[in-house]
């Protein structure tokens, strides 16, 4: 009996040895499968409604298409771990992507690791112009020349309000009336906005009064310039709205705090995505309380910042010609079919989908499309614009917690974003 | 032959039993050790050829090279890192102990007791960041609206920092509790019978007998508190996002960000983390040799 548990004992050893050492070699799906298809892995980090929505999309595209043996496989991932796992895994063959979703302020920040395919000849192979997508969408693809991202959507910030509070008439069209009404309407613990003064969509808020103002975050040459006067008069008027001497937001509003307030009935107005068209249920129910209007000082053309979502293709997977075509029918499907896409809270790219009766259906969607139509993406082809975005927010955020002025807030976020871009170069 | 076969496996069979450890223990520790030592040297970003770069990132780190901002970001991150570790281990060690205590006392209710203070800790650090963000909230927070206040838990200091230490002591009380209930369980009953034959009090029992005794169990729990305080990452960003104005970014949040939130500087990061295990290294040493000498102390 002793003698049996010892050669257990090695044996279970040893085992455990092999399993490890065998464990570590990587499985992934060939492009081809054995019966001829091409199996293409689809990255995007839509985890919300969006992403079911991609998942029916992928679904259907994989039943349209089984006669010319396309097959993607889509992969959620969410979208901080999708860069980082993009990063590490771009140059393994065989669970790297082919098509990777992303937005478009990303992509020249990662081209800098030199993954992606160029897809130049995308227009001529599908057949498609600019003219048929929304000229920000169309335009954020394009980096140096070439094309990199293959426009999805864009997806503006826009300003949700309570109807039990505000009339539509009453509706603000610039910010100071904005601020006016929320200061009438601040009373009896409802408060007109809650400012978020955590890291968050206030900085959205922010960079659109910069941008609908006609400001910049960087001048010409891509040096920051978001502490300039006009820059400092934006956050100073946001600051007043938390810390001045009529306060028409509570204070240490935290992430989440304002979507809270604003579904007790504690706030009148709520600045978000179109995506949360579907948490509020908007689509389903048009008797909903809660209403969407454009942004302030967004409504007579103004340029508006917003995102655009765009796919990508990896040089080290897509190969072949005969690959990247598939991927490109993939992208032109996903397009066409973007009215479903809309339903998930996305204005498409594709301006043609705008144009149909059932988008026009979509009410709730109505202010994004204007805003859609007028928006910019920034000075996204910059590699350290994102970078800069992320220190501007910091600064938003430290004015809004009255940690410092504004001015203080943008000129330490500015030499901090210089100081990042000098030891870039080490 | 037979024989010389049989010794053959004797011999062999303790190395095979060690095996699997030493396997693993090269594969995930000795080898991303060596590789880390070697990848600080580089410039790197994982996609694009690694480049030789000497000394640049400790350079940057010490702030002898560039703006000086990579030196003041991880100088802070180690500053706020040393204050957790400063005030959160000794939490982290009183009161399980504390607790166990209680809990070896109260037999009635010892398994309730156990679940409901070990519970916590079978929840992910994202859960109790998410439970907590709701319960702090200044606005709409269940804490402030029975207290009737509007602390800012989360969003000013030094109650983000409050908030933080309260989440992780929540959290990682049980954890150390149930070592200490094993250690205390072991305390010889014979001991702790004729102390109180002697007119030993209960302070005096806890002092001389069960403290001694259960020295083994908080010098580890020590350690892993130490290590694990070092370690910390969760609690500031999901909580916090590492503010207000990054005064709750630890050194592993900076050295997360260099390696995957930006740029992908590998070889900084990798720099950044051989610095931080040095530091590591030097304190939780210090603490253990504190620990042993007192411990050789009471036995002479």
């Amino acid at each position: 009996m002793k003698k049996f548990f010892k050669w257990m004992g090695l044996l279970l050893c040893g085992l455990l040895s092999l399993t490890a050492f065998f464990g570590c070699g990587s499985v992934g799906d060939p492009v081809e499968d054995e019966t001829g298809f091409i199996v293409l892995r689809f990255w995007n980090g839509f985890t919300g409604t969006d992403g079911e929505t991609m998942d029916r999309i992928v679904e259907n595209f994989n039943r349209e298409y089984e006669e010319k043996q396309i097959k993607v496989v889509a992969d959620k991932i969410p979208w901080d771990t999708l860069f980082t796992k993009l990063t590490t895994t771009s140059s393994n063959l065989r669970s790297a992507p082919h098509i990777v979703a992303m937005s478009a302020s990303r992509i020249a920040g990662m081209n800098l690791r030199n993954i992606f395919l160029p897809m130049d000849d995308i227009a001529e192979y599908l057949g498609v112009t600019a003219d048929e997508y929304l000229q920000s969408a169309w335009n954020g693809g394009v980096l140096n020349g070439h094309r990199l991202g293959f426009p999805i959507d864009v997806h503006p910030t826009a300003m949700y309000y309570n109807k039990n509070l505000i009339q539509e008439s009453e509706l603000p069209t610039t910010w100071d009336e904005f601020f006016n009404i929320c200061k009438a309407k601040t009373k009896d613990g409802v408060y007109g906005w809650a400012c978020p003064s955590m890291y968050s969509i206030t900085k959205d808020v922010f960079i659109n009064m910069l941008y609908s103002s006609g400001g910049t975050m960087f001048d010409g040459d891509y040096n920051p310039i978001f502490d300039n006067q006009l820059a400092v008069s934006k956050l100073d008027f946001l600051n007043n709205m938390v810390n001045g001497t009529s306060p028409v937001s509570p204070k240490n509003v935290g992430a989440g705090g304002d979507y809270t307030l604003f579904t007790q009935g504690k706030s009148v107005f709520y600045f978000d995505g179109p995506w949360v068209i579907n948490t509020f249920g908007l689509l389903d129910n048009p008797d909903s309380n809660i209403g969407v209007a454009p942004l302030p000082d967004t409504m007579n053309g103004q340029e508006n910042f917003a995102g655009s979502h765009q796919f990508t293709l990896m040089k080290n997977t897509v190969t072949s010609d005969r690959i990247k075509n598939a991927c490109y029918t993939f992208m032109r499907y996903v397009n066409e079919h973007s009215l479903d896409w809309a339903k998930a809270g996305q204005v498409p790219a594709l301006k043609s989908i705008h144009e149909t009766d059932e988008y026009k259906a979509l009410e709730p969607l109505k202010a994004f499309t204007e805003m859609a139509e007028h928006s910019v993406l920034g000075e996204i082809e910059y590699e350290y614009w994102y970078e800069a975005y992320n220190y501007m927010g910091t600064a938003v955020s430290n004015a809004i917690s009255g940690i410092k002025t504004p001015t203080q807030a943008l000129q330490e976020a500015v030499n901090d974003f210089k100081g990042f871009v000098e030891d870039e170069q080490y | 032959m037979k024989t010389k076969g049989k010794k053959y496996i004797r011999a062999v069979q303790p190395y095979l039993f060690v095996a699997p450890f030493l396997f693993f223990f090269v594969l995930f520790a000795l080898v991303p050790l060596v590789m880390g030592i070697a990848i600080s040297f580089t410039k790197w970003d994982y996609a694009s050829p690694m480049e030789w770069c000497g000394l640049d990132n400790y350079k940057l780190l010490f702030g002898a090279l560039g703006s000086g901002k990579v030196a003041k970001d991880f100088w802070s991150g180690i500053l706020h890192t040393l204050l957790f570790v400063v005030v959160e281990t000794p939490l982290l060690i009183l009161i399980p102990l504390g607790v166990a205590l209680l809990i070896t006392k109260c037999r009635k209710i010892k398994k309730f007791s156990m679940g409901f203070f070990y519970f916590p800790t079978i929840l992910s650090i994202t859960t109790v960041c998410i439970l907590f963000n709701f319960l702090l909230d200044t606005n709409s927070g269940i804490i402030n609206h029975y207290l009737h206040t509007e602390i800012p838990w989360i969003t000013q200091m030094p109650y983000a920092w409050i908030s933080i230490f309260l989440l992780s002591t929540w959290w990682g009380v049980g954890g150390n509790m149930i070592l200490y209930i094993a250690g205390i369980a072991n305390v010889p009953q014979e001991l702790l019978e004729a102390a109180t034959l002697d007119g030993a009090n209960a302070l005096q029992r806890f002092f001389y007998i069960t403290l001694p005794c259960i020295k083994r169990t908080m010098l580890y729990t020590f350690i892993m508190t130490t290590i694990g305080n070092f370690n910390m990452l969760g609690q500031s960003q999901v909580l916090t996002a590492g503010g207000p104005d990054y005064m709750t970014s630890t050194a592993m949040m900076v050295i997360y960000d260099t390696a995957f939130g930006g740029k992908n500087n590998f070889g900084r990061a990798c720099a950044m983390s051989i610095v931080f295990a040095a530091i590591m290294f030097v304190f939780t040493f210090v603490g253990y040799r504190l620990q042993i000498a007192d411990d050789k102390e009471a036995s002479v």
